[in-house]
């Protein structure tokens, strides 16, 4: 028969990503874009009601970060962190600045490329 | 309804008919036996107090007689007055003779009713004789009558005389029927003695020979009916010079001569005569005694033994109403013990999966019967172990199959949920992501669904994690886990984790109480979960504002966590929640207790060991790096 186990990761998430944004998909502020660029807003206290996801968000943001490696760092799914980075948004936690217009198009294509390879 | 009575009750009632009827005969036997010994012995008094005094006035009375007939005779003689001195004398010797009777006989007039009518019609006869006296002295009869009239007295007291002489010993009585009449035959001759006197006249010589005749007869028919002890004694009398003299006189006197010596010759053969008959009267009373011992001999034989038997009957009988009744209660208590004892513990433990051997039930009993209902009892048991075991077997087959079931359909989900993850990472379009999420969440409900199946047939789900894992994301799968979970808000709780072994099962358990929480709230409502330190261990707490549940409810639905039955699915098919519930919580020592909320709804309180809870090592450092 057909008796397998499966351990640790083998396992899957304990959290579904689902259940992380309570199955939104669409973030409450504007779309951001994937190479935005997430800075935290410091000095104060994080309210209340954010989840575990948040306050990492939180954390990793005191260095700007881009909204990608935000998601690789997490390693969540990139829909799910864009939720969690909006919600964050929303709530003025969090700055997100587009950076400035390359002239350099190689730059981009690297960038294109380099997306396409996650 | 009336308590039925023990069989040993009943036995006894059975029993006590024949027992009470066995006592009734030996009490009728020993009576009849005791009665006739004492009877015996009643032969004895009577003899000392009524028939020795009767004799002693019957030989004082011929005495008497012949005295009256010698005085009437000499009348007008010379020689009067000494015949007169002689009967005055020989009355006073009667007197006390019929006193001693009068005494004595008081004594024995009740030994029976004829006996006491017979007493009485004889002392009136003796009453007659003042009057016959008077007569005689007033010279008012003649010899003849006045001899006649103490006949008829004589005759009265032979009358008691035979009516005493009862006995129950038949050859007693017969001898001392035949001693009456050789005394009567005495008294014949006394008769004659007196009529002997002379000189006769016609009348008296006609019944003189009457007399003699009589007595002859009398004596011989006696003779040839007596046995050889008494016989010998008056044989001897009979062919005595004597009494051959006393024939020759006979003679002359009934030849209407008067013999000389007539008085003194027959006064001696009337004393022969007289101590060969008290010399009977004694052998016989004295032969009665032995007989009368013999048979109290025989009563106490009788009686003894008859109630020998009936004590070792009645033994015999309470013994086998002991061993039926001590047999009885045995089977009893073997039947008892298969019902109460035997086959609920086959059962229990064929439910908890072990083999069973039960011994075979053994009921000694000498009875045939009560042998018959053991081995039956033996039988019974046997084939209700047998379909235990057989029923036992066909459940863990169908749990088998079960389990098999569920676990394919486990492992292709789990396949399916690793799939659906891949392909979130790789989604872009909001839209296309959120088909994923509704895809997974159906998936992980499935998922749960077959795991619970696995559960309830006793194996465990497949998944599991070796590091403990933060309680709040246990919590948080928990929650994932259920149809509504977005109604479900977990509340921040302290950053411990939890023993990732019971990580699988945990998440299971909560969920399957969120759920319910869920199902029994308004639509719109929240469930909130929260999470807290304890004395003994963390709490997770399930709050929901449904309509809730009575104390009644309350207090079924907790007698069921904390001892979980075992699962019925025709009776408690609606329940399977509770009953995964009840086993999760069991394998992991986990207590679940439903509440009442103050403000309406339920609220369940997950208890975690403090074993299980783990306090992480600080992370702050790791995040900051």
């Amino acid at each position: 028969m057909t008796d397998e186990r499966w351990l640790d990761e083998e396992a899957g998430p304990v959290v579904p990503a689902y259940l992380l944004t309570r199955g939104r998909t669409v973030p409450v502020s504007e779309a951001i874009d994937l190479i935005a660029v997430i800075t935290t807003v410091g000095g104060f206290a994080p309210p209340p009601g954010l989840g575990p996801e948040h306050l990492i968000i939180l954390q990793k943001c005191i260095r700007p970060t881009r909204l990608v490696d935000v998601a690789a760092e997490l390693a969540l799914p990139i829909g799910v962190v864009r939720v969690l980075v909006g919600d964050l948004h929303a709530q003025e936690l969090v700055r997100v600045e587009l950076p400035a217009p390359m002239e350099d198009p190689g730059i981009l294509l690297d960038v294109i490329s380099a997306l396409r390879s996650l | 309804m009336s308590r039925s009575r023990t069989i040993r009750a009943k036995i006894i009632g059975l029993l006590l008919v024949p027992i009470i009827s066995m006592l009734v005969l030996w009490g009728v036997l020993a009576t009849l036996t005791v009665e006739e010994s004492l009877g015996l012995r009643a032969y004895e008094t009577l003899w000392t107090n009524l028939r020795q005094p009767t004799y002693h006035l019957v030989r004082e009375l011929q005495h008497e007689r012949l005295a009256a007939v010698r005085l009437l005779r000499s009348r007008g003689r010379t020689d009067a007055d000494v015949d007169r001195q002689a009967f005055l004398l020989q009355r006073a010797a009667t007197d006390d003779a019929r006193d001693r009777l009068r005494t004595r006989s008081a004594l024995s007039m009740d030994a029976s009713p004829a006996i006491g009518a017979q007493v009485r019609a004889t002392l009136t006869q003796l009453d007659r004789l003042e009057e016959v006296r008077g007569e005689i002295e007033a010279a008012a009869l003649d010899r003849y009558h006045a001899m006649d009239s103490y006949n008829t007295i004589v005759d009265s007291l032979f009358a008691l005389h035979r009516s005493v002489a009862m006995i129950n010993d038949i050859p007693i009585y017969e001898q001392s029927r035949l001693v009456i009449t050789l005394g009567y035959a005495k008294e014949l001759l006394t008769r004659e003695q007196a009529i002997g006197a002379g000189p006769t006249t016609e009348a008296e010589r006609t019944a003189f020979t009457q007399l003699v005749g009589n007595r002859r007869f009398m004596i011989d028919q006696a003779l040839a009916e007596l046995d050889p002890e008494l016989r010998e004694i008056q044989l001897g009398i009979v062919t005595s010079p004597l009494y051959q003299r006393v024939r020759t006189m006979e003679q002359q006197i009934m030849d209407g001569r008067v013999p000389a010596g007539w008085a003194d010759t027959s006064k001696e053969l009337v004393r022969t005569f007289g101590e060969a008959e008290m010399h009977a009267g004694a052998t016989l009373t004295a032969r009665a005694e032995p007989v009368a011992d013999s048979v109290v001999l025989r009563a106490i034989l009788i009686g003894g033994t008859g109630l020998l038997l009936v004590i070792v009957s009645i033994i015999i009988s309470l013994r086998q109403a002991a061993r039926l009744s001590k047999e009885l209660a045995e089977l009893r208590r073997a039947a008892l013990e298969v019902a109460e004892q035997r086959l609920p513990q086959v059962v229990a433990k064929l439910r908890e999966g072990a083999s069973v051997e039960v011994p075979d039930i053994e009921i000694r009993s000498s009875t045939a019967e009560i042998a018959d209902v053991g081995t039956a009892f033996a039988m019974v048991q046997s084939t209700a172990v047998e379909a235990a075991v057989g029923q036992a077997q066909l459940r863990e087959g169908v749990r088998r199959v079960f389990r098999d079931l569920s676990r394919r359909s486990q492992a292709l989900l789990h396949r399916q949920r690793i799939q659906l993850e891949t392909m979130q990472h790789r989604a872009t379009d909001p839209d296309a992501l959120d088909d994923l999420f509704r895809l997974d969440h159906l998936t992980t409900r499935m998922r749960r669904h077959a795991e619970g199946l696995i559960i309830l047939s006793g194996s465990t789900p497949g998944r599991g994690w070796s590091r403990p894992v933060p309680l709040h994301d246990v919590v948080r799968g928990a929650a994932a886990e259920v149809e509504d979970y977005t109604r479900v808000v977990v509340e921040p709780m302290p950053g411990l984790n939890l023993d990732g072994a019971i990580v699988a099962d945990t998440i299971h358990l909560i969920a399957e109480l969120i759920e319910n929480a869920a199902r029994f709230s308004p639509p719109a409502a929240t469930v909130r979960v929260r999470g807290e330190q304890a004395a003994r261990g963390f709490a997770v707490v399930v709050e929901d504002h449904g309509l809730g549940m009575s104390e009644q409810e309350l207090a079924e639905y907790n007698a069921r966590l904390a001892d979980p039955p075992e699962f019925d699915a025709l009776k408690d098919g609606d329940k399977l929640g509770l009953f995964v519930v009840g086993r999760l919580a069991r394998r992991n020592d986990i207590r679940v207790t439903l509440r009442g909320s103050s403000y309406g709804g339920t609220t369940a309180i997950v208890l975690i060991p403090t074993a299980k809870v783990i306090t992480p090592a600080p992370l702050k450092a790791v995040i900051h790096d």
